[in-house]
C-alpha cells in the first residue's frame, strides 16, 4: 500500500511537473511587435532610386520616397502581475541599411549609416557591402499601476521611446524626447494625467569645434551631456471626444568640473591658447496639442510649439537638448568675453494633421505646418561669424494622402506633398565666396550649382506619388502593405533634393518607380 | 507651378473643412463599417433590429430548422441577414445560422470569428444531438474581443470543441445553431483603434483618441474555421462540463412539458444533465432513470476518478465519469469537478 501511494505521488509529481514546464514555456513567449520597410526602386534616366527632400526641410513625404531598408524588432513581456500591477520589460533593436546588396554588413563604426544619407558626399563614398547599422533603441522596465488604483500610472527607467508624437505620412516626429531616462507617467492628478521624466542625450566632440584635442592635451572629456527635464499634462477633456496635452521641457548642458574650469590649452607649438570651450547652454520647449476624435471617421491634431536656445537647436525633433549643437558659434557675452552661444535663438511651429474618411471607400491622411527658426546674432570674433547672422528659416509644408479602396485588400493611394523653405540673412551660413565659385568645374553655370539656401532664396519641392497597394485590410492604418509606386518630383534650381549623383545637378525634376513593403505589428 | 499647387491643396483642404461645417456628419462614417469587407456588418444596431423585427419566426421546434451541411474543407464567412431563419429562443427571438455536422468529422475545433465594425453580431452556439436535444451551449461571454492585425479584422473570437468519437459522451452531437440573445443585443464592445495599434508598434505616445465601440446587433457576419482538436484535455473536459450545465435554458420547452411536469415523479436525487435532456426531449414518457447504484460501487468509481485526476489522466477520468453515470452514479460528475478544481 505504501508503495502504491509512493508510486501515485511520483506519477502525480511527474505529471504536474510536465504541466508546469508546458505552462512555463507558454508563459515566457514574449509579446512580439515590430516595424519594417524595404523594397527596390529605380530612377528614370538610370541608377538606384533617388529620394526627394528639399534643402532646409527636416522631413520628406514618404510614400514612394524611401530609399532604405529599416526594421525594428520589439520583444516585451509582462514578467509579474498582481492586483492590477505589473512589471513589463521592453526592448527594441533597430536595423537600417541602404540595401544595395544581399550582404549588408554593419561595419561597426557607424559609417554604415552613411549610405542612405540623402545628401552630402557620404552617400557616394559608402561601401556597398557595408551599408548597415544596428542600434539598441529601447531597453526598459515599466512598473505599471505603480500608484494604487491607477492602472495607467507607470514608473519606468531605461532607454525608451518616450511619448513620441509623429505625422506618419511625413515621418515627422515633432515631439520626441527619446533616449535613456527615468520617469513617472500618466499619474492622474486633477482633471488630467501628469508625466515627469529626465532624459539624456549627449553631444559629440565636434560641438566646440576642437574635436578630441581637449582630451588629448588636457584629459578633459570632449563630449557634453545634455539633460532634458520634461513635464507633460495630458488627457484634459476640452470638448466631446477632444482632449488637450500641455508640455514644458527644459534642456541644459551638464558640464564636468574640468569642462567647466578649462580656460586654456597648450598648443603643439608650446603656446598657450586661452578660451572657454564649454558652456551651460540651455533652452525651453513649450508644447500644446489638441486631439479631436470622431473627426469625420478619423481624427485631427492641432499642435503649437515654441522653443528657445538649445531646445530649438538641432533638427526638428527636440530629441536633444543640444546645448552645444554642431552649428553653435563663438560670440561675445554681455561683458565682452568670448563665449559659445547656441546656434538658434528660437523656433516656433504650428501643425495640423489627421485622417478622415470620405464616403465608404476613401480614407485620407493630411498634414500642414509652418515652422520658423531664427539664429542667434552676436558680436563675433572668429571665422565662424556667418553662423551668428541672426538669419531666419521659414518652412511651410502641406500634404495629403488619399486612398481609394477597390476591395478590402487592394487600393490606390496618391500622395501629394509640397515644401517651401525660405532662407534669409544668411541663415545657412556657408555662402560660397568668389574664390569658391571660381573653382567650380568649367562649363557649369555657377548659379546652377549654387544652393538656394546659400542664395537666401526659397527652396521649393513638390512631390507626387501614385501607388497601387495590396494591404491587409481597408483601413489606412492596416499593415502590411505591398505597394508599386511611381513618384514625380519637381524642385527649383539650386535645391538639390535628390540622393546625390543619381539625377544630374542641373535637372529640376525627376521620376522614380519601384516597389516597397511596409509593415508593423 | 508650386504656387498654384499650394493654392489647390489649401483649397481642397478648405473644401473638406467646409463639408465638415455643414454638419452632415452622417455622410461620413468609420471606415470599418463602410468598406466592402464589412458590408455584412450593419452600420447601425437600430437598422439591424428592424430586420429582426420584420423577420417571421420560421418554426416552433429546433428540429424544423433548415440545417446546412458544415463546410469542413475551407474557412468561410457566413452572414446573418434578412434572409436568415428566425427562431424564438427563450432568450428572445433571433436570426440564426444552422449547420449539420458531417458524420466523418470526429474531433475538431471550430474557430468562430464574429467580425466587428460599427456593430457586431455576438454569437451564442447551441449544439444538438441527432434528436435535436440541446447537449451543450457555448455562451456569448466565451467570445472574446480580439484586435485587428495581419489581415484579421476586429472581431469576437470563440472556439467550439467537438469530440464525436465512438464511445465519447459527445458522440451523438450532430447540429450547430448560432444565434444571439436579447440581453447580448443590448450591449456593446469597446475595441482598440488601428491608430492605437500603430502607436504600440512604433513606440509612440498613445494617440489619445476614443476607442471605437461596436454596438451589438441582430445581424452581422462571422467566419468559421474547422481545425484540429487541440489536446489540452483538462481544459476541454472542463469546458464540456461547464457547457452542458443548463444548456437547455436557451430553448423554451414545448407546451406539453408544462402540462406533463406535475405528473412527473419528484426526483429523488438531482437529475444528471443526461436525464434532464431526456425529460425535455420526451416529456410524455415516464422519467425512467437508471437503477440506483450500489453505494460501494459508487464510491469505487469516485475513488478511481479522483485518482485519475490526481495523476493528470483526464481522458481516463472523464471516461470513468461517463461509465459511472451510465451505471447510475449520481456523484461521479460532482466528484470529477471537485477533483479538477482542487488539483
Amino acid at each position: 500500500m505504501k508503495l502504491r501511494v509512493l508510486t501515485t505521488a511520483l506519477a502525480a509529481s511527474l505529471a504536474s511537473g510536465a504541466v508546469l514546464a508546458a505552462d512555463a514555456a507558454k508563459n515566457y513567449i514574449p509579446d512580439f511587435h515590430g516595424y519594417l520597410r524595404s523594397g527596390i526602386g529605380a530612377t528614370g534616366g538610370g541608377g538606384d532610386q533617388s529620394c526627394f527632400q528639399s534643402n532646409g526641410a527636416d522631413t520628406k513625404y514618404r510614400l514612394g520616397n524611401e530609399c532604405e531598408t529599416y526594421m525594428e524588432i520589439v520583444l516585451g513581456k509582462s514578467l509579474w502581475e498582481q492586483n492590477a500591477q505589473s512589471f513589463y520589460v521592453d526592448t527594441r533593436i533597430a536595423y537600417k541599411s541602404a540595401a544595395q546588396n544581399d550582404w549588408s554588413e554593419d561595419p561597426g563604426d557607424g559609417s554604415g549609416s552613411n549610405s542612405d544619407a540623402i545628401s552630402g558626399d557620404r552617400a557616394m563614398t559608402a561601401h556597398p557591402y557595408r551599408d548597415s547599422v544596428v542600434s539598441v533603441r529601447e531597453a526598459n522596465a515599466q512598473f505599471r499601476g505603480v500608484i494604487s488604483g491607477q492602472e495607467k500610472s507607470n514608473l519606468w527607467a531605461g532607454k525608451r521611446f518616450y511619448q513620441r508624437h509623429d505625422i506618419h505620412m511625413a515621418d515627422f516626429y515633432y515631439w520626441d524626447l527619446s533616449g535613456p531616462g527615468v520617469g513617472l507617467e500618466y499619474w492622474t492628478l486633477g482633471p488630467g494625467d501628469l508625466s515627469l521624466a529626465w532624459v539624456r542625450n549627449t553631444d559629440g566632440p565636434w560641438v566646440n569645434g576642437y574635436g578630441t584635442e581637449f582630451y588629448n592635451d588636457e584629459i578633459v572629456r570632449p563630449n557634453v551631456i545634455n539633460n532634458v527635464l520634461s513635464t507633460r499634462y495630458a488627457n484634459l477633456t476640452t470638448n466631446k471626444d477632444g482632449s488637450l496635452e500641455l508640455g514644458i521641457e527644459y534642456g541644459t548642458a551638464d558640464l564636468t568640473n574640468d569642462q567647466d574650469s578649462v580656460k586654456a590649452r597648450v598648443l603643439a607649438s608650446g603656446e598657450i591658447e586661452r578660451m572657454e570651450p564649454f558652456e551651460y547652454n540651455n533652452g525651453w520647449l513649450f508644447t500644446a496639442e489638441h486631439t479631436q476624435g470622431n473627426w469625420f471617421g478619423g481624427f485631427n491634431k492641432f499642435i503649437a510649439q515654441y522653443a528657445t536656445g538649445s531646445m530649438a537647436a538641432t533638427g526638428n525633433n527636440n530629441t536633444h537638448s543640444s546645448s552645444n549643437a554642431g552649428a553653435d558659434f563663438y560670440g561675445l557675452d554681455s561683458e565682452g568675453d568670448p563665449t559659445i552661444l547656441p546656434a538658434l535663438d528660437y523656433m516656433w511651429r504650428v501643425i495640423d494633421h489627421g485622417t478622415i474618411a470620405i464616403g465608404s471607400r476613401v480614407e485620407m491622411m493630411y498634414a500642414v505646418w509652418y515652422e520658423s527658426k531664427k539664429r542667434n546674432s552676436a558680436t563675433l570674433n572668429s571665422g565662424l561669424a556667418a553662423t551668428g547672422s541672426g538669419g531666419e528659416k521659414n518652412w511651410f509644408s502641406i500634404g495629403i494622402r488619399p486612398q481609394y479602396n477597390w476591395t478590402d485588400t487592394m487600393n490606390t493611394a496618391l500622395e501629394v506633398g509640397y515644401d517651401d523653405v525660405s532662407f534669409s540673412n544668411n541663415y545657412a551660413g556657408y555662402g560660397l565666396s568668389a574664390a569658391d565659385l571660381a573653382e567650380l568645374p568649367v562649363g557649369l553655370d555657377p548659379n546652377v550649382l549654387r544652393s538656394c539656401a546659400t542664395r537666401d532664396d526659397h527652396c521649393v519641392l513638390t512631390k507626387v506619388t501614385l501607388a497601387q497597394q495590396w494591404q491587409a485590410g481597408p483601413s489606412i492604418w492596416a499593415r502590411p502593405v505591398i505597394r508599386l509606386f511611381v513618384t514625380y518630383a519637381d524642385w527649383n534650381q539650386g535645391n538639390f533634393p535628390q540622393t546625390p549623383g543619381i539625377i544630374s545637378a542641373q535637372d529640376t525634376s525627376g521620376v522614380t518607380f519601384g516597389a516597397q513593403v511596409e509593415a508593423w505589428w | 507651378m508650386p504656387r498654384s499647387l499650394t493654392v489647390a491643396l489649401v483649397f481642397s483642404l478648405a473644401t473638406l473643412a467646409g463639408c465638415a461645417g455643414t454638419g452632415k456628419n452622417s455622410w461620413f462614417a468609420p471606415m470599418e463599417s463602410r468598406s466592402p469587407m464589412y458590408t455584412a456588418v450593419s452600420p447601425s444596431a437600430a437598422a439591424s433590429q428592424e430586420i429582426l423585427n420584420a423577420a417571421a419566426v420560421c418554426c416552433d421546434a429546433l428540429s424544423e430548422l433548415r440545417f446546412a451541411p458544415l463546410d469542413t474543407t475551407t474557412t468561410r464567412f457566413y452572414e446573418i441577414n434578412a434572409a436568415s431563419q428566425a427562431f424564438a429562443f427563450s432568450t428572445g427571438k433571433s436570426l440564426l445560422q444552422a449547420f449539420s455536422i458531417p458524420d466523418d468529422l470526429e474531433r475538431a475545433t471550430l474557430t468562430i470569428d464574429a467580425v466587428a465594425g460599427a456593430t457586431v453580431f455576438v454569437p451564442t452556439v447551441l449544439i444538438l444531438d441527432r434528436d435535436f436535444n440541446v447537449t451543450r451551449a457555448i455562451e456569448s461571454r466565451s467570445f472574446k474581443y480580439t484586435p485587428a492585425g495581419f489581415m484579421e479584422p476586429q472581431r469576437l473570437r470563440g472556439r467550439v470543441f467537438l469530440d464525436r468519437r465512438q464511445g465519447s459522451e459527445l458522440a451523438g452531437e450532430k447540429y450547430l445553431v448560432i444565434f444571439t440573445t436579447d440581453k447580448d443585443m443590448r450591449g456593446s464592445t469597446r475595441m482598440i483603434s488601428e491608430a492605437r495599434l500603430y502607436a504600440r508598434a512604433r513606440g509612440l505616445a498613445d494617440p489619445g483618441l476614443p476607442d471605437p465601440v461596436a454596438r451589438h446587433a441582430a445581424t452581422g457576419v462571422f467566419r468559421m474555421d474547422v481545425g484540429e482538436l487541440e489536446t489540452a484535455a483538462p481544459a476541454v473536459s472542463r469546458a464540456y462540463v461547464q457547457q452542458q450545465r443548463g444548456a437547455t435554458r436557451y430553448v423554451t420547452p414545448a407546451p406539453a412539458v408544462t402540462t406533463a411536469t406535475p405528473k412527473a415523479p419528484a426526483p429523488v436525487a438531482p437529475p444528471s444533465p443526461a436525464a434532464t435532456r431526456k425529460a425535455t426531449a420526451k416529456p410524455t414518457a415516464p422519467t425512467k432513470g437508471p437503477q440506483p447504484m450500489l453505494p460501494e460501487t459508487q464510491r469505487m468509481y469516485d475513488g478511481m476518478i479522483e485518482e485519475s485526476v490526481s495523476v493528470g489522466d483526464m481522458d481516463r477520468a472523464w471516461r470513468l465519469v461517463q461509465e459511472a453515470e451510465r451505471a447510475g452514479s449520481t456523484s461521479a460528475r460532482t466528484t470529477f469537478v471537485t477533483a479538477v478544481k482542487n488539483k
